[in-house]
This record gives C-alpha cells, sequence and structure tokens, in this order.
C-alpha cells in the first residue's frame, strides 16, 4: 500500500444510457475492479474492446470520474476533487499517452508549441527561454534529434511514430511519475511500434516511471509488463505476473484469449471456438459475466457473481478456484477446452 | 506444390498514380502466382502497396491510380484485357473481395437474406425461392443461424456481419477470393474464428485465398505461402516454414523481429530504423538500403530482381541472409 | 535542411491561398467586388462630385455628364448619395456582422465543448429566438427606439443574427471536440477557454469564416430593409434611405428610374459579392473534410 503508485479501490463506472422513450438504465462499464500498481512498475491491462480498459484509463485520467470507489494516486485519495488547484496538482502525476498519434496532436499548432505549452501549464515561472531549452530536452529524450529538424513542423509533417514521440513528449513536459498509455502502438506499424515500446520501458528504467499500460495484444503486453490485468465485460477476471498468466491461465476467459491470439512459435495449438457476442452490461449483473460462453459454468455462475480467489501472486474471479491454494500444482489443465465449443 | 494449377498469375506489374507533386511509383515490377486451393499471404507495413495490387486484380483502382505495366492473368486469361461484360462475371463469379470495413457497408435498411439473394440473382437466374434456399446454406455456411436471414445489419455483432460479407463473397463459389484486412477491426476472439471459418470453407469448397494485412503471426499461422512487399515491390516470396526460420531478406528478418511473442525467452526487440523511402523520387538502388543493416556498396546499384531460389521461394536482395545469421 | 522546410511551408501557406481563393473562379469574382465596393467607401470624398446633401440642383434632373446618376427630387446629386451610400452600408454591414460572429462564436463554441446542460440550454435559447421571426422583431424594436443611430442599427442586426451561425458553429465544434488532442488538452490541465479558442477555433476557421461572410451579407440587406421601411437613421445615407426616399417620393410616378435603381443594384452586386466568396469557402470546405487539406 504505501509503495503503490495507483491503487484502484472497488472501483465502478455505469454510464447512463437512455432506453426506449422514457426508461433509463445504466451501462456497467467498470464494474468493482481493485488492483494496485507499485512505483516505477509498468502494469498492463488486456481485453478486448468494450472490456472497460479504456474507461479505466479515463478515469485514472480524471476525464471521468469513478461512480463508486476511490482511486489512489501516490497515497492520496483523487476520487471527487474538482477544485482547480488540487487537479492541477493531480495532472502533475498523470498524464496520457494517446492511440491515436493522427488525432491527439492538434493539426493547428507546431509541434514545440505543442510540447512547450504543456510545460508552460505546468512551469508558469520559466522564462520563454527556459521553456524552449526544456522543448529542447524533451525532444531529445524522445528520440527526435536533433531537435530542431522537429521544432518548427506541424504535426502532418511527421511520420507516425515521430508524432507518437511528440504524444509522450508532451506527457513528459509535465515531469508526471505515472503515465497512462492506451494502445499507443496499436495505429503504428509494428517496426515503428516496438520502438515506441522500448521507449517507454527506457523511461521507466530511467526516469522511473509507472505506468498503466493498456493493450488488446498479450504479446505486447508481455513484452512491456511484468504484470497484468486481464479485463472482461467491465471486470477484472485474473491478475498476476504476466508469465504466469500466459503459462498457465487460470480464467476461462483467459484461456480463450490465449489461444485466439495468433502466434506462430507456440507449440501446441488449443482450438477453441467461442460465442462472439457479449453479455447484456445492462442489467442487474448477478452472476459471472463470461457464464454466458463458459464450458465449465456451473448453475451456480450464472446465480451468483463470483469473488475474487488469490493463489499465491495471481487472482482471479472463477469459482473454480475458490478452495485452491498456492502449490496445488496446475489447477487445470487447459487441454481439456481442446476441440470445447466455448 | 510447382505442378499445381495457377489460378492467378501477376507478372510485373506496375501501378502508378498522380499525386499534386509528382507521379507515385505505387507498385514495381510485382510478380507472383497464386495456386489452386493455396492459402497466399500478402503482408507489408502501411503504404507498401499490397492493397493497391488487390485493387489491380479486381480492376477496382480509383481516380488517379491506373496499371503501367505488366499483366495480371486468371485461368489463363489477362484480365486487363476483359471487356466490361466479361470484368462482371469475373468479379464476384470468377473472384470476390472482402473488405476490411465491408461489415459496415452492407445496407442498413435491407435485411441480411435480401442483401444476399440480390447478390445471387444479379449473376444466376434462379428462382426467388432458390435463391432464398442458397441464402440460407450461405448463412449456415459461415455459421450463423438460418434463422437470422431476416436480420438487419443493424442486429448482428460486427463478426457476424463480417461474416455476411464473407458468405456474399462465397455467394457465387468464385475460384478466388481477395481478404483485405479482413479482421483488422476486430478482436481476437473474433478475429480467430472468422479466420478459422475461412480455412475450414476454403478446404471443403477448394477456392484460393489472397489474403492481405500487416499482422504478421496471424499470417504465419494460417497461409501456405507468403509474399513481402516493401516500398511497392516485392522483397520476398516464401512458404512459411521458410519464414519461421528467419527469411532471406533484411527487410523480413527485421519485420518477424519487431513482433513481440508469447513464447520463449522475453528478449528486446528492435524495430527497423528509418522510414520508407519517397516513391515519388525513389532513390536509384535498393529501396530498403538506407534502413538495412546488411546493407553493401553494390546494394546501390540498382533495385534488385526477384531471384527464384526453388521450392516456391524467391527473394529480392543482393545479399540474402543464411537460416544461421541474425 | 532548414531552408528546405522553410520553402516547403511557405508553398503550404500559398497552396491554401491558391485552394481557396485563386483557383476559385468564383471566389475571386467576388472578391474584385467586394474590394472595388471597399476602395469606393474609403475614396467617397475623392470620387463623389458634390455632398451628398447638398440640395443646390434642379430637381427630378435626368442622367448627364454633369450629374451621371441624375438628381432627386430634392436636388440632390445621385451619384454622391450612391458613393457616399457605400459607406454606411458597409460600415454597418462589417460592424454588425463583426458583432455577430463574436456572439455566434462565443455561443457556438460553448454549446458544442461545454454541451451538457450549459449546451442544451443555450441551443433552446437559441431555438426560441429563431422561431421569433428576426424582421418583425428588429421591426417592433425599432419602433420603440428613441433615436436610431448607426450604433442601434448595428446593435440590434448584430444581436439578432446570430442564431444560425451559432448553431452551424456548435454542430461543428461538437465533431471536433470528440478528437483525441481535446482529451489531451484537458489531461495537460489547460481551461476551457484556451481549448475552446485555441484548440477548437483554430481548426473551425473555414467554417467560421465562411459564416461570417454570410452574416456580414445578412446584416447588409438587413440595413437596406429596415431603412427601406423607413426604420433607420433618416440623417444617415445609405442604399436602403435612398430607395426608401424615393419610394416615399413617388419616383415611381416620375419613371425615375436612375434615383432607384442604381442603389438596388449596389446592393444587390455587393450581397452577392459575399454569397460568391462564403459559398465557394463553404463548398472548397465541405469537400475537404475527406481530410485531403490539413490546416
Amino acid at each position: 500500500m504505501e509503495n503503490a503508485a495507483v491503487k484502484f479501490d472497488h472501483v465502478k463506472k455505469y454510464f447512463g444510457k437512455r432506453q426506449g422513450l422514457f426508461g433509463k438504465t445504466s451501462l456497467k462499464a467498470v464494474d468493482d475492479v481493485s488492483f494496485e500498481i507499485q512505483k516505477g512498475e509498468i502494469l498492463a491491462v488486456v481485453g478486448e474492446s468494450g472490456c472497460g480498459k479504456s474507461t479505466m484509463a479515463k478515469m485514472l485520467c480524471k476525464v471521468y470520474e469513478p461512480t463508486e470507489g476511490s482511486i489512489y494516486v501516490n497515497g492520496m485519495d483523487v476520487t471527487g476533487h474538482t477544485k482547480k488547484k488540487e487537479v492541477k496538482r493531480f495532472r502533475k502525476e498523470v498524464q496520457m499517452i494517446f492511440q491515436d498519434p493522427f488525432g491527439s496532436l492538434n493539426p493547428a499548432h507546431k509541434v514545440s508549441h505543442i510540447v512547450g505549452r504543456a510545460v508552460e501549464l505546468h512551469y508558469p515561472e520559466l522564462t520563454r527561454a527556459q521553456v524552449r531549452e526544456r522543448v529542447v530536452e524533451l525532444f531529445e529524450t524522445v528520440g527526435l534529434t536533433p531537435a530542431a529538424d522537429f521544432m518548427e513542423k506541424h504535426p502532418n509533417q511527421l511520420s507516425g511514430g515521430q508524432r507518437q514521440r511528440i504524444v509522450i513528449a508532451r506527457a513528459l513536459a509535465v515531469k508526471p511519475s505515472i503515465l497512462v498509455a492506451d494502445e499507443p502502438t496499436s495505429m503504428l506499424d509494428v517496426s515503428i511500434g516496438i520502438d515506441i515500446m522500448n521507449l517507454m520501458i527506457d523511461l521507466q528504467k530511467k526516469e522511473g516511471l509507472t505506468y498503466l499500460y493498456i493493450t488488446h495484444n498479450l504479446a505486447s503486453a508481455r513484452y512491456m509488463a511484468d504484470r497484468m490485468v486481464v479485463m472482461y465485460a467491465g471486470s477484472c477476471v485474473e491478475q498476476g505476473s504476466t508469465d504466469g498468466i500466459i503459462e498457465s491461465p487460470l480464467h476461462p476467459y483467459t484461456v480463450l484469449l490465449l489461444s485466439s491470439t495468433p502466434e506462430p512459435f507456440r507449440e501446441e495449438k488449443l482450438e477453441i471456438h467461442a460465442a462472439e457476442d457479449l453479455p447484456d452490461l445492462t442489467g442487474d449483473m448477478n452472476q459471472c459475466p463470461f457464464s454466458g460462453r463458459c464450458p465449465r459454468a456451473s448453475d451456480r455462475c450464472r446465480r451468483e457473481k463470483p469473488g475474487t480467489y488469490i493463489i499465491g501472486d495471481r487472482q482471479v474471479k472463477c469459482f473454480l478456484y475458490e478452495h485452491a491454494k498456492e502449490g496445488d500444482g496446475p489447477l487445470v489443465d487447459v487441454s481439456i477446452y481442446q476441440g470445447k465449443e466455448l | 506444390m510447382e505442378n499445381r494449377e495457377i489460378v492467378l498469375s501477376v507478372k510485373d506489374l506496375n501501378v502508378r498514380y498522380t499525386a499534386d507533386r509528382g507521379e507515385v511509383q505505387a507498385v514495381t515490377n510485382v510478380s507472383f502466382d497464386i495456386h489452386k486451393g493455396e492459402f497466399f499471404g500478402l503482408a507489408g507495413e502501411s503504404g507498401c502497396g499490397k492493397s493497391t495490387v488487390a485493387f489491380s486484380i479486381m480492376q477496382l483502382l480509383k481516380g488517379a491510380a491506373r496499371i503501367a505495366g505488366g499483366s495480371i492473368q486468371f485461368n489463363g486469361r489477362n484480365v486487363l484485357a476483359f471487356t466490361k461484360e466479361e470484368l462482371r462475371t469475373f468479379r464476384w463469379e470468377k473472384s470476390s473481395m472482402v473488405l476490411q470495413s465491408a461489415m459496415n457497408n452492407l445496407n442498413p435498411v435491407v435485411t441480411i437474406g435480401s442483401q444476399l439473394m440480390d447478390a445471387i440473382l444479379a449473376h444466376e437466374a434462379l428462382p426467388r425461392r432458390a435463391a432464398q434456399e442458397r441464402a440460407r446454406e450461405l448463412l449456415k455456411l459461415v455459421n450463423i443461424d438460418p434463422a437470422r436471414i431476416k436480420a438487419y445489419p443493424h442486429e448482428l455483432s460486427g463478426g457476424m456481419r463480417q461474416r455476411v460479407v464473407i458468405a456474399m463473397a462465397l455467394a457465387l463459389r468464385p475460384d478466388l477470393v481477395i481478404f483485405d484486412e479482413p479482421t483488422t477491426a476486430l478482436d481476437v476472439v473474433v478475429q480467430y474464428n472468422i479466420i478459422r471459418r475461412i480455412q475450414e470453407l476454403k478446404r471443403r469448397m477448394g477456392f484460393s485465398v489472397l489474403f492481405i494485412t500487416h499482422d504478421l503471426p496471424l499470417m504465419l499461422e494460417m497461409c501456405d505461402r507468403i509474399a513481402i512487399m516493401y516500398a511497392g515491390r516485392m522483397a520476398e516470396i516464401a512458404p512459411v516454414e521458410r519464414l519461421l526460420e528467419g527469411g532471406a531478406h533484411p527487410y523480413t528478418r527485421g519485420l518477424l523481429q519487431a513482433f513481440p511473442s508469447l513464447v520463449g525467452p522475453r528478449k528486446e526487440l528492435r524495430g527497423i530504423p528509418g522510414s520508407v523511402p519517397d516513391l515519388i523520387t525513389p532513390p536509384a538502388g535498393c529501396l530498403f538500403y538506407e534502413r538495412c543493416a546488411h546493407r553493401q556498396e553494390d546494394c546501390l546499384l540498382a533495385p534488385p530482381a526477384l531471384e527464384d531460389l526453388g521450392g516456391g521461394h524467391s527473394c529480392a536482395c543482393r545479399h540474402m541472409l543464411s537460416k544461421e545469421v541474425g | 535542411m532548414k531552408k528546405e522546410t522553410a520553402a516547403r511551408q511557405k508553398s503550404d501557406g500559398y497552396l491554401m491561398l491558391e485552394k481557396y481563393l485563386l483557383k476559385n473562379t468564383r471566389a475571386k469574382a467576388g472578391l474584385l467586388i467586394l474590394l472595388f465596393f471597399a476602395l469606393v467607401a474609403i475614396f467617397a470624398p475623392l470620387i463623389a462630385p458634390y455632398e451628398p446633401k447638398d440640395i443646390s440642383f434642379m430637381p427630378w434632373e435626368k442622367p448627364s455628364l454633369a450629374h451621371p446618376l441624375g438628381v432627386n427630387s430634392y436636388g440632390q446629386d445621385i451619384f454622391s448619395q450612391v458613393v457616399y451610400g457605400t459607406q454606411v452600408t458597409m460600415a454597418v454591414g462589417v460592424m454588425a456582422g463583426l458583432l455577430t460572429s463574436f456572439i455566434g462564436i462565443f455561443v457556438g463554441l460553448l454549446a458544442g465543448y461545454k454541451g451538457g446542460r450549459t449546451g442544451e440550454v443555450l441551443m433552446r435559447i437559441v431555438d426560441v429566438f429563431l422561431v421569433v421571426p428576426t424582421l418583425a422583431f428588429m421591426i417592433v424594436l425599432a419602433a420603440f427606439l428613441p433615436s436610431m443611430g448607426i450604433w442601434n442599427l448595428i446593435i440590434i442586426i448584430g444581436g439578432l443574427n446570430w442564431l444560425w451561425m451559432a448553431r452551424s458553429i456548435r454542430s461543428q465544434t461538437l465533431s471536433e471536440a470528440r478528437r483525441e488532442y481535446v482529451d489531451a488538452a484537458k489531461v495537460q490541465g489547460m481551461g476551457t477557454l484556451e481549448i475552446m479558442f485555441r484548440e477548437i477555433l483554430p481548426n473551425i476557421i473555414p467554417v467560421v469564416t465562411a459564416n461570417m461572410v454570410m452574416v456580414i451579407t445578412s446584416a447588409m440587406l438587413t440595413e437596406a430593409t429596415l431603412s427601406f421601411l423607413g426604420l433607420g437613421d433618416p440623417s444617415l445615407i445609405s442604399w436602403g434611405q435612398m430607395l426608401s426616399v424615393s419610394f416615399d417620393n413617388n419616383a415611381i410616378l416620375y419613371n425615375a428610374w436612375w434615383w432607384m435603381l442604381p442603389p438596388g443594384l449596389c446592393i444587390a452586386t455587393l450581397g452577392f459579392s459575399f454569397m460568391l466568396i462564403g459559398n465557394s469557402f463553404l463548398d472548397i470546405y465541405a469537400n475537404d473534410r475527406g481530410g485531403a487539406v490539413k490546416l
């Protein structure tokens, strides 16, 4: 707790959704999620679209406020703060790297202005020359050298990879301790994206930054992070060490996600066929969200929400592990899923 | 493999298009063959010309783009010389195409059943009854409950809509189906289902597939042979097994090494430094020279030609890498 | 390298100018007409042969060399009146247009960016005003005001013309506010006003410009209408005022076409020029929304 840079404590986010002419229901985008990120750690959040991972990122950046629960940043509860000063202090701690390097830079400004403005906003005491000096320094930090070649350009004169570096420079300008990266490489070619990931890892090592790294790609989560959280339909179904989860997934959804990820170098391939429909996130969910697709679901899974069960460094939300202990050996032989219609 | 019947043969294809600043050499001297029943992949990063090749085959190039040379033979007949009527039969009946955004291009106010029937009836004189029966069969083929024939597109999930589009593409039992990033906008679980379905249908119906994507791991998992394009030119064409060993072209090698993996030791990966050259004024030598880790002086002479190495493998590089290197 | 980029940027700006104006015949024609009237307004004292209110000539005199557009019933030189009228018409048009634009931009940006309750309330207010017949409302307003100086005219016209502009800017802002750079600005800690005016506004400039051109036209036409209806400032000479006076003095019965036609034609031509410019801007902008042009 003391060391946690970020702590989500039973965080929920419901969006109001109109139904019919008068009715109103709520969409449970994030439903009771808890996790911690230690200082200087990269935590990956993995899941498919609509699982709530971007909503989590936006809550951590205070674009949305949680409906329930608290978010702690460096031990401080940041939920509900709306005073300008407090929000500004918070912004100095948490910054964001966006998914779309084309949309997240204002095409109307020069990149030196974009990065310089971020410096000015949080360090108003700096002179113009000092701001400029800092911008040059930031450009060099993110590998845009010589900085002079890039400063006076507009975003549309740069390539996707260069733009994403500007986005990172802008985030660093504030000198944050925590970076939220929402699929930062999904819109780039791999040969470019991997260098962006390397840059992020470098910054973590050199500057001790903490990351919440959001991705739909398990392989990139493994590359970036030591620990990860697997999300499904707004709930955190499994969390633990990246290697542990990828080597022996516990939750049936993790098994499905893992076996669906293309990996030509895998020795044996599980063939699982799954229904594609995501559960309806608007009703009262008194059941496991995955129960509709799960081959091992029992009646209980459809009546009751599973709690979080802790097995060693792993946490999993599935009744199968209710009585499991650490060192039980391989808890579930994944081959039982072979050829199953999930 | 070489004795198998060739369905599609592209030879020295050149595509140019006019931009404000000059003529873009979008595709230059691209050649490849697709055999009957083959699952052929066309990979490359954005702007490498892979989609342009697909559109050239279907004769769907638009606006400023034009074919500046080369030939495209389909079952031994020259596609480029087709009359309007021949082209109409060729598209859809002989070969069809599924695009990334196709699932969003279904007509929102017409049921999927009618759209399937329209596709069938446009090319075959059938009684409506029979066409409807065919539509049901097609839905079953792509694993959609035929009872949903009366569903409107918005009532289906993204993955199901994409499967409807695939069903439409298969409606007239074409010999070749081109998939241009068909699963890029979809989640992995859905993608996996669709890919498996395509593979199974291919096995059952015997068509050939030209599959275009930037997702190399996906391609390595499902294709028989893969062509890798760079800056409008063919870099390498190789059977998957050969690529899994590393590929012979430095670009292929770099690309393969840039993908994080789920298995094996966690090691640091490196991207490919630099960026793609300007295709309006391309450099005189190998287009990959600036970014290549294995470049030598003679690479600057002229762009290397695609060299046949046997066994369905060919590569355009003067200093091909052996399996052990790198 | 640096030199090269500088040259490139210059050509970018030039390309835009070319795209919006030089390549577009309609915009070019509109701009030429506008320029002509602007010069006339500025150099009115040099161009006009007589004082516009000077009544020392023979009433109802037909056009002649001394009086190119004849003389009106009071013995005033019509050509001089048309020339001076340009000043008033353009001043009212531009000032009222600017006022309209200012309100329209502010309300549109605020409603579009803030959304939620603020946006909803603002737009409902706009809707209410939109169903009120503006001209009738102005007439009533003008009738109630003790005197109708040029400033009152500008405020009335400007204050009531911004509704459509606010709507159009709001819808542009709505789509712009969904883009990620706006989220980025928020996360950085930029204030609402900075996001509205420094982040969003530069990206919707073409729509703003096109709208401004439209409201200036409409302000000029409204001024003419009000003056024609006798609700303007009688001491000012504007084209609408001239029409109104000619109408009151039965110019039609005297067949004095030289009195009625010139101000009418001037209003039509100037309005037409603004329409040309505005429409061509909007056309170009609409065609560019595909992303071909980056501003």
